[in-house]
């Protein structure tokens, strides 16, 4: 009871924001933009704050103390993540959290249950690996490295196949499905004694679109449904006109100019990507090489294969 | 030693606090990797463009107990057309979304995986029982933690912040990762999961998903634990605006809201005031009037009249078996009247809502498309023979209730998470019943009766009057009735277009009314002369096969129509509704395909619809 008193009073004088103190919190925030000075504020914060808390776990085994000093590295820590003071119920919050989990994390060590036990393990492995891991920065690599990282990688960066056509539209809504369809072929013998590359106006008007430039399967997909068109276009002879062909429409006369087969792009079209994913591939190959020096420094006994 | 451990423990534990922030601070690749010179061109015109903005993975704890294993990027790669696998089996869509929101539960947001983590000390409490094979143990365990949720009184253990950061981190990466602006785009955004007691204790649904326009989100998103009051929902979202991007939020299943939902009074229990009529609608522009737990636009015993009301009725409470009270409060068209009636009192509108429409599948999975359709929620529903038989399951109604619905549709420039958002903003949307119906919506007072044929009318509808979502222009002193013209596009994969009607609710003097005009149908159908009816469209399903023929119905319809009964002193709400000729239902294309006997409890065949947002018309902007 005395306890939650004394917290009461020491965070709420702690808390109160005055002009200045805003003031400070906003050119921190401008620093904090910088990702790594953001990165290095953060590491100094838990170093400084691990000092506290360890200072803290060093009392007395039966005290818990919540001083300013515990209180303000509460706050600062919410304040760089958050960009603003904890309101009063959140720092409370934060300081239930502590005591709560500072008596049990007390209790757990006096039973013994962080020698041996598989969640410890696991839980200090892996936030060892986290610690460890990506802390390499890795350089913006050269064009030379950018472009053979491209070369040897090419499959996870192609474009879909592409296609490039004009099409005319026969609706059923005159005179029926039939209908349609017969006034296709009629056109289709036509334009095939004529010159036409593009004659949307000898069919009905079609509420989307008369040409389509470098569409892939999926975008067809969507604007006609999965219906015949959308796999004749990939396969009709280039430069003349073919069909008719059903669509979720109706029937239609299309005219493909140009198509593409799967491809990989120029790198200076997807570079950021490229980039990215080879900054990626770097640090996992220096995650994975720091593991193994690591490692060797143990002897691996495999006395089961014996 | 114990120094050692000491130490890595206060580190990994602080460590944990910033690992959000370590990974957000990297630029997503996927976001900066296409220029704009890569996209497809903007159109001034606008194109259509269809998604979901609700959406629950394995990371909402009722998802995750009913076995749902999809995780977020599931969820994306799914509704980008790609092949997933959902409980053990490859489902794929047949035609690609334009844009999704996963909006698992703010409540326990990402806990319930780590009870299955080993690593996690979730593992080792008794909630790791949820995992057990034995379905009374784990039933059971899904009871404590549901019927937690539903009182708001939060699991100390489960309601984690550590485990929410994780959860949200998920969400907002994988919104990350996905984005392809002009191609497909992507929302962060969680539900909140509101649903205050009524007096035995039974759940009313006031639940609201949170869609973010950008990255710019706050630490945590707010849950029901946080307050089941909307109003304070909406401070969250006021504050996240002053710190980063704009958000909405969009309320659903006033159906299953015992009447709350609209209600005339806060839930506070105070007389709605013209500062929280304006707060409400500022932030929820938008309303979901379909999704799998059904329709909120109307009910039949309302909408008397409206031979088309009887839709994907679903009348019981969410995750409770009791029937919701709805003559009040629970639908949107009965809504709008209310709002007008509350504006004539206070001067603004609380419920001058968008539409949208949504799934709100616990499957992880958008899956619309009536002929292939999984199921939607988890163990719940994916066994044909149990759901077409079963009377009852856990969300309330049997499973058989649950609709392979909805989509949202919206009218922008391009795909990217501006134009898109902006839509939302302004209204210009609507909702469908998961297909891709396109449906335009224009108002003002000199259009021309044949708008709509001549080549350009696009632009002239869009310069000389106003789209779905928005109030009329002021009236000419020559006008005498505000004229509307409509147009829709059918799904190409779905039926042909039975009608486009225009819906009119209308307010003087505190008493509001609503009536149904048909204004474009297919074939050369007459009009009833005394009721002004047309007569239906007529049905080819063969329930043997499954299946229907489009040799009725149209591919397009467009029409024109000048409010015959315009009286400039009401207010009036008019909004247009699309319907598809009748098609198979899901459930009976799956007694076909698996042989088993047709249950006709949500009818057999159904006629898929669209709905708009309203054109508004208030006597005071004479």
């Amino acid at each position: 009871m005395s306890t939650s008193t004394l917290i009461q009073t020491e965070h709420s004088e702690v808390a109160v924001a005055d002009a200045p103190a805003k003031a400070r919190n906003n050119i921190f925030l401008e620093i904090a933009k910088e990702p790594l000075v953001h990165f290095l504020l953060l590491g100094a914060l838990i170093l400084a704050g691990s000092a506290i808390v360890s200072k803290h776990r060093g009392d007395a085994a039966r005290r818990i103390v919540i001083d300013k000093n515990l209180v303000s590295h509460f706050i600062t820590l919410y304040q760089a993540q958050m960009g603003t003071l904890p309101s009063k119920n959140q720092l409370d919050g934060m300081i239930e959290d502590y005591i709560r989990e500072e008596v049990e994390f007390r209790e757990a060590k006096r039973t013994g249950i962080d020698k041996d036990d598989e969640i410890v393990r696991r839980r200090l492995a892996s936030k060892f690996d986290f610690i460890q891991r990506d802390l390499l920065a890795v350089p913006d690599p050269s064009a030379e490295e950018l472009q053979r990282y491209y070369a040897n990688h090419q499959k996870d960066f192609l474009k879909p196949a592409s296609v490039t056509f004009t099409h005319i539209y026969f609706s059923p809504d005159h005179g029926g499905d039939a209908i349609a369809r017969s006034r296709a072929e009629q056109t289709l013998i036509k334009l095939q004694s004529g010159l036409a590359t593009r004659a949307p106006g000898l069919g009905d008007p079609f509420p989307l679109q008369a040409d389509y430039a470098d569409v892939q399967r999926l975008d067809l997909l969507q604007q006609f449904g999965d219906s015949p068109i959308v796999d004749s276009v990939f396969v009709v002879p280039i430069n003349r006109w073919a069909g008719p062909v059903r669509s979720g429409y109706g029937w239609h006369l299309m005219y493909v100019s140009h198509r593409e087969e799967a491809n990989a792009p120029p790198l200076e079209e997807i570079r950021d990507k490229v980039k990215a994913a080879y900054i990626d591939d770097v640090k996992e190959k220096a995650n994975q090489e720091k593991f193994e020096a690591l490692e060797k420094q143990y002897v691996i006994d495999r006395t089961y294969k014996r | 030693m114990k120094n050692l451990i000491n130490f890595l423990i206060s580190v990994s534990l602080l460590f944990s606090l910033i690992a959000c922030n370590k990974q957000s601070s990297n630029p997503t690749p996927e976001s900066t990797s296409q220029s704009p010179s890569n996209r497809p061109p903007a159109n001034p015109l606008r194109n259509a463009y269809f998604g979901d903005l609700h959406l629950h993975t394995g990371l909402s704890f009722d998802a995750y107990i009913l076995r749902t294993n999809t995780r977020p990027n599931d969820s994306y790669a799914y509704a980008k057309g790609q092949p997933v696998n959902y409980l053990g089996k490859t489902e794929q869509r047949k035609v690609p979304l334009d844009f999704l929101a996963v909006t698992d539960h703010a409540e326990y947001l990402g806990a319930l995986p780590m009870t299955a983590d080993p690593n996690s000390p979730l593992s080792k409490t008794e909630w790791a029982k949820v995992n057990d094979n034995d379905p009374k143990i784990s039933s059971a365990t899904f009871a404590r933690i549901t019927g937690g949720v539903l009182g708001g009184k939060p699991d100390p253990e489960l309601n984690n912040p550590a485990y929410m950061k994780s959860g949200w981190q998920q969400l907002i990466d994988a919104a990350e990762k996905n984005y392809e602006p002009g191609k497909f785009t992507t929302f962060i955004g969680f539900e909140w999961t509101s649903a205050p007691a009524a007096e035995h204790k039974f759940p009313q649904n006031l639940h609201r998903c949170v869609i973010f326009r950008g990255n710019k989100v706050p630490a945590t998103p707010f849950s029901a634990f946080d307050s089941l009051d909307p109003e304070q929902l909406w401070t969250y979202l006021e504050n996240a605006r002053k710190t980063g991007d704009d958000v909405i939020a969009v309320p659903h299943n006033g159906n299953a809201s015992n009447g709350l939902m609209f209600d005339t009074k806060t839930l506070t229990g105070k007389p709605i005031t013209r500062d929280y009529a304006e707060r409400r609608i500022a932030n929820e522009p938008l309303v979901e009037i379909a999704q799998g737990k059904g329709q909120s636009d109307t009910h039949p015993l309302l909408s008397p009249n409206d031979e088309f009301a009887r839709f994907e009725l679903w009348e019981t409470l969410v995750g409770y078996p009791a029937t919701a009270h709805f003559m009040k409060g629970s639908y949107v068209r009965q809504a709008y009247g209310v709002g007008q009636e509350l504006q004539e009192k206070i001067g603004a509108n609380p419920f001058k809502y968008g539409i949208e429409a949504a799934t709100d599948f616990h499957s992880g999975i958008s899956s619309t498309e009536e002929d292939n359709y999984p199921g939607s929620h988890g163990n719940q529903d994916n066994d044909p023979k149990v759901v077409l038989s079963a009377k009852k399951s856990v969300t309330g109604e049997p499973p058989i209730g649950v609709g392979a619905q909805g989509l949202t549709g919206v009218w922008a420039e391009e795909n990217t998470r501006e134009s898109i958002f902006a839509g939302f903003k302004r209204k210009e949307t609507f909702g469908t019943s998961g297909n891709r119906i396109q449906v335009r919506f224009f108002g003002g007072w000199n259009y021309p009766a044949d708008l709509t044929k001549e080549s350009n009318w696009l632009k002239a509808a869009y310069d000389s009057g106003v789209p779905m979502g928005s109030d009329l222009p002021s009236a000419p002193s020559s006008a005498k009735a505000p004229v509307f013209a409509v147009w829709a596009l059918k799904d190409p994969r779905m039926g042909n277009l039975d009608r486009i009607q225009i819906i009119k609710v209308w307010t003087k003097n505190g008493k509001s009314h609503e009536k149904i005009f048909d204004v474009a149908w297919s074939g050369d159908r007459k009009p009833d002369p005394k009721t002004g009816k047309v007569p239906v469209v007529g049905n080819t399903v063969d329930l043997k096969t499954a299946t229907y023929t489009n040799t009725i119905g149209a591919t397009e319809l467009s029409g024109f129509w000048q409010d015959p009964e315009f009286d400039s002193g009401s207010y009036v709400t008019y909004y247009a509704r699309v319907l598809e000729i009748p098609t198979p239902r899901w459930s009976t294309i799956w007694a076909v395909k698996y042989n088993l006997p047709l249950n006709d409890k949500m009818g057999n065949t159904i006629q898929e619809r669209a709905w708009t947002s309203p054109i508004w018309y208030s006597p005071t902007q004479k």
